[in-house]
């Protein structure tokens, strides 16, 4: 019983790696969308500013 | 021209890794509750007798079984919503959901089979159980690989949404096919008629552990579905600058 010590941890393993790598990922995913979104917010603020001098 | 009206939730200030307090706060209570499932797995359960320490694997295996069949009943109710509102939040929530509820789908399948190996003797066995469950998996793999080929969102949205619910029938055929056919898989020790067939102590860390697993989840989805509104609200000041050009 003792060998199947090995198929318990590669269990965990799996389970610990995968939860861990897919957050981090999501995060990069957040982040250079926000990074995205906030650049095109400033391009479209700027498009308006430059349509209309007076606003 | 008006400056474009976006939503709050995409314009707030985003800490070191890119979340809100709220996420933050999700996030410390999953990882807390994941800690405190970890040690009632290895350390709080007793070993079981005939299958010795493998038998720990459970507490992983079944607590991921249940929260991807929340998924997907996600995904079905998601769907519902889509077909019947028709509005993008709907969409986004069955998207996330799909992809978070595959990701568990995927681990509950390798840890079956890494428990499978010592005891039955083999990695698979195309028994009831196993092969309707692979089956789930294989929906929605099929259901996010439409989403990402279909260019029409308002289509690929439709097509996504029947496929979300047909694909949650599978759930309670899943859950029966261990007393509709003759299966290698055990019967549920939970929800046996008479109460649970195992101890108290076992019966608490599978409950740390289902929490903990619930929690996890709640955190996976919003996070995920943080990205498809980021997505959402890109899509339209892309398409307002389209406009402008045209």
């Amino acid at each position: 019983m003792e060998g199947n010590l090995a198929f318990l941890f590669a269990a965990l393993a799996i389970v610990w790696l995968v939860i861990i790598g897919y957050l981090v990922m999501l995060g990069s995913r957040v982040g250079a969308l926000q990074r995205e979104l906030d650049t095109l917010k400033q391009r479209d603020a700027w498009t308006d500013d430059e349509a209309d001098p007076a606003h | 021209m008006q400056p474009i009206s976006l939503p709050d939730h995409p314009a707030k200030p985003v800490t070191g890794f890119h979340l809100d307090p709220k996420t933050l706060f999700l996030l410390g209570a999953a990882t807390i509750s994941m800690l405190a499932a970890l040690y009632a797995a290895l350390l709080y359960a007793p070993t079981e007798r005939v299958q010795g320490a493998v038998q720990r694997i459970f507490y992983f295996h079944v607590p991921l079984a249940w929260t991807s069949y929340l998924a997907f009943f996600v995904v079905m109710v998601a769907g519902i919503g889509y077909l019947w509102k028709g509005t993008p939040f709907w969409d986004a929530l069955g998207r996330a959901s799909a992809e978070v509820g595959l990701l568990l789908t995927t681990m509950m399948l390798l840890t079956g089979s890494l428990w499978a190996r010592p005891i039955w003797g083999t990695w698979w066995s195309w028994d009831a159980r196993l092969t309707t469950t692979l089956l789930l998996w294989f929906i929605y793999v099929g259901y996010l690989m439409l989403r990402s080929s279909v260019d029409d969102e308002r289509k690929a949205a439709r097509y996504a949404a029947v496929i979300g619910i047909v694909g949650a029938l599978d759930i309670p055929i899943i859950h029966q096919s261990v007393v509709w056919w003759r299966s290698l898989h055990p019967e549920s020790v939970v929800l046996a008629s008479g109460g649970p067939a195992m101890p108290q102590s076992m019966q608490l860390a599978l409950l740390i552990s289902l929490v903990a697993f619930t929690i996890l989840y709640a955190v996976l989805v919003t996070l995920r579905l943080r990205i498809e509104r980021l997505r959402q609200d890109i899509r339209l000041l892309r398409r307002r600058a389209l406009e402008r050009m045209a």
